[in-house]
């Protein structure tokens, strides 16, 4: 396979010291291509948006990175980067946008100010020409009169206005990595599958690869190419989109499918997943979805699964073991 | 806005009209009166006092005498003094010019020392920068300014003796500039004092939770680097609330000026007015109020509107 566009290698992330450590982030590993799209999936709390910051190092300052955490991006590894270096990483290779656009945006700053200044800080250009850019990418995310728009403060535009404002920034960068973190998860389904299909003419044009988050399968099987799992900081199960839909091999993966309504079956009870998340100070020698799970065997409780082969995906589970 | 404006006009001036009657009421309040020390001349008769405190319109009710006061006042007419017979308004405006300057460079210096200090120790909590601005805004609200005063007249003027101790200028030589600024020196970092420390730890904290904003991290994203972060985005959002802070704080300014403007004879509306309470001369007394409470209500509204400039999602109304 080619160089991945993105690698992230064994990325630790936790907070607190001492006895008191919590493992936020547990050696997650993964590749993003390029022009693809990879879907990080899991529930809150289980590390997909601390992974996500932390490839732009925008984690809160009192997060700490495991030694031995890489970030690799264009033969480079931007954990180690000098901040200047990295700075134009972030102006014109790698976009992110958040889950909340409203609060994305600087509350006195004109839409025209923020956008011109993301775009003139990719590419070094007069601020007539930045505001021209502006006003053409306003046009493509589809925003009605932008020239109005571009004079107008964040609080008088609604949700959906706001993401694509956020997402119109990222077009005019025209970066080779747009990470997504939960995108649509504030807004409006009609909205939502406008955003979506934004993302996905996104990809389809401009060939950037999109690394998107987010905890709705719905989404996931809109967009994903590849889908990556995470449980606990950790990740369970990674497999191309088909494959993990089709035939998902991580107990928690199948739980996860099961759990979304199927319009087409009426009167059939929601599954849920019985049981709640562990707590990241628990035993590391033991497989963390141990305690939820139907296949559990007293091996599972003895010691931590490795993430093992199965079909050319991948899942942490000793049922595709020798052990088993 | 121009509506907004009106009414808070209006506002200021039913308050105007509230402080100033309460000014005068408390001041009759007072023990003895204009006249008391005339008592004490053996000279002079008791029909004779009695005559000026007609004369004077002392013998009416105390609201009486409030309404003929502010009736004579709102024609623009603030009397005249009773201990020197000059026309108030004369006195008050040889000592305005004083008063603002040095209030204003209070404040001027109370913003240039408070803001920079309150960003620095919240860009970094627990460093030395962050250690001096929690002294120092300790030391500055705990110490009364007269102590203040008196503790810095004698390390500077007494003992190294590198500072005036009094008034604008040298007495006998021609007033200067530069001697304006070192007698300005003293007095108005002490009454800067005393709002010094509110701005810091407004500043600071306002600075801190802006930096936890979302907003700020989306603009890190944007790689314009971590001084154009703090100086465009930062900056902006957490002053609004310092401004609203320094607005709070204007009364303690003036209140400051009356205290220090009295120890080191500074010629203002202070020192004018707390000579002017001991010797129970209504006419000024009330004449200074009436100034002091203008100009503090003045600053509310220009605050409000500074408000306005800062945050586009204000926007002014009147309840």
């Amino acid at each position: 396979m080619a160089e991945a566009l993105l690698q992230i290698s064994d990325l630790s992330i936790s907070f607190g010291g001492g006895a008191g450590e919590l493992r936020a982030v547990d050696r997650v590993s993964l590749a993003v291509h390029r022009s693809e799209v990879l879907c990080l999936v899991g529930e809150s709390g289980c590390g997909k948006t601390l992974t996500a910051l932390a490839i732009l190092r925008l984690l809160p300052p009192e997060a700490r990175l495991g030694a031995e955490s890489e970030v690799r991006f264009g033969g480079r590894d931007l954990l180690r980067l000098p901040e200047r270096e990295l700075d134009k990483v972030r102006a014109s290779d790698i976009a992110i946008i958040f889950q909340d656009p409203a609060s994305s945006l600087n509350p006195t700053q004109t839409i025209s100010r923020q956008l011109t200044d993301a775009i003139r800080q990719g590419q070094k250009i007069s601020r007539r020409k930045a505001q021209a850019a502006a006003l053409a990418a306003l046009s493509e995310v589809g925003i009605p009169s932008p020239e109005l728009r571009l004079k107008e403060y964040p609080h008088q535009l609604s949700g959906g206005m706001k993401q694509r404002i956020m997402i119109a920034m990222t077009l005019a960068k025209q970066p080779s990595l747009l990470i997504a973190d939960e995108p649509t998860t504030s807004l409006d389904v009609t909205v939502q599958a406008q955003i979506l299909h934004l993302l996905h003419r996104l990809r389809r044009e401009q060939g950037t690869a999109i690394l998107f988050i987010t905890h709705d399968m719905g989404v996931v099987a809109q967009m994903a190419d590849r889908v990556l799992v995470m449980y606990a900081g950790q990740v369970v199960e990674h497999g191309g989109a088909r494959g993990v839909f089709h035939r998902p091999a991580h107990p928690y993966t199948q739980g996860l499918l099961r759990s979304v309504p199927r319009p087409d079956r009426k009167y059939e009870r929601l599954n849920v997943i019985e049981g709640s998340v562990p707590l990241p100070g628990q035993p590391a020698s033991m497989c963390r979805f141990a305690e939820r799970c139907g296949f559990c065997r007293p091996l599972c409780r003895s010691a931590a699964p490795p993430l093992t082969e199965r079909d050319g995906a991948f899942a942490r589970c000793f049922r595709y073991t020798e052990e088993w | 806005m121009a509506g907004y404006a009106a009414g808070r006009l209006l506002q200021a001036v039913a308050l105007f009209f509230c402080i100033t009657c309460l000014a005068y009421v408390l001041l009759t309040l007072a023990p003895g009166g204009p006249l008391s020390t005339l008592r004490a001349n053996a000279d002079i008769s008791e029909e004779q006092i009695a005559k000026m405190t007609a004369q004077l319109g002392l013998d009416k009710p105390v609201l009486a005498q409030y309404g003929a006061w502010i009736g004579k006042a709102l024609t623009g007419d603030l009397g005249t003094s009773f201990r020197t017979s000059q026309p108030v308004a004369a006195t008050l405006s040889q000592r305005i010019g004083p008063s603002l300057l040095l209030t204003l460079s209070a404040l001027l210096a109370a913003v240039l020392i408070g803001i920079p200090l309150g960003i620095a120790s919240a860009l970094r909590p627990g460093a030395a920068v962050d250690k001096l601005a929690t002294a120092l805004s300790f030391l500055t609200s705990s110490i009364p300014s007269f102590l203040l005063s008196l503790g810095l007249i004698f390390i500077f003027a007494v003992k190294l003796k590198l500072l005036p101790a009094q008034g604008m200028f040298y007495a006998g030589s021609p007033p200067t500039p530069g001697a304006l600024l070192i007698h300005l020196f003293l007095p108005s970092l002490i009454i800067a004092g005393n709002i010094v420390g509110g701005i810091i730890k407004q500043t600071k904290g306002s600075v801190l939770e802006v930096l936890g904003e979302d907003f700020v991290r989306a603009a890190v994203a944007k790689g314009i680097g971590r001084r154009r972060v703090v100086l465009e985005h930062v900056f902006r959002n957490a002053l609004i609330p310092v401004v609203t802070q320094i607005g709070l704080l204007t009364p303690f300014l003036v209140g400051g000026a009356v205290v220090v403007e009295q120890i080191f004879s500074w010629p203002g509306l202070g020192s004018l007015l707390v000579q002017s309470i001991i010797n129970r001369d209504y006419p000024t007394v009330m004449g200074a109020v009436t100034l002091i409470t203008a100009a503090v209500l003045t600053c509310n509204i220009l605050l409000d509107f500074i408000y306005m400039r800062l945050d586009p999602r204000i926007t002014l109304r009147i309840q």
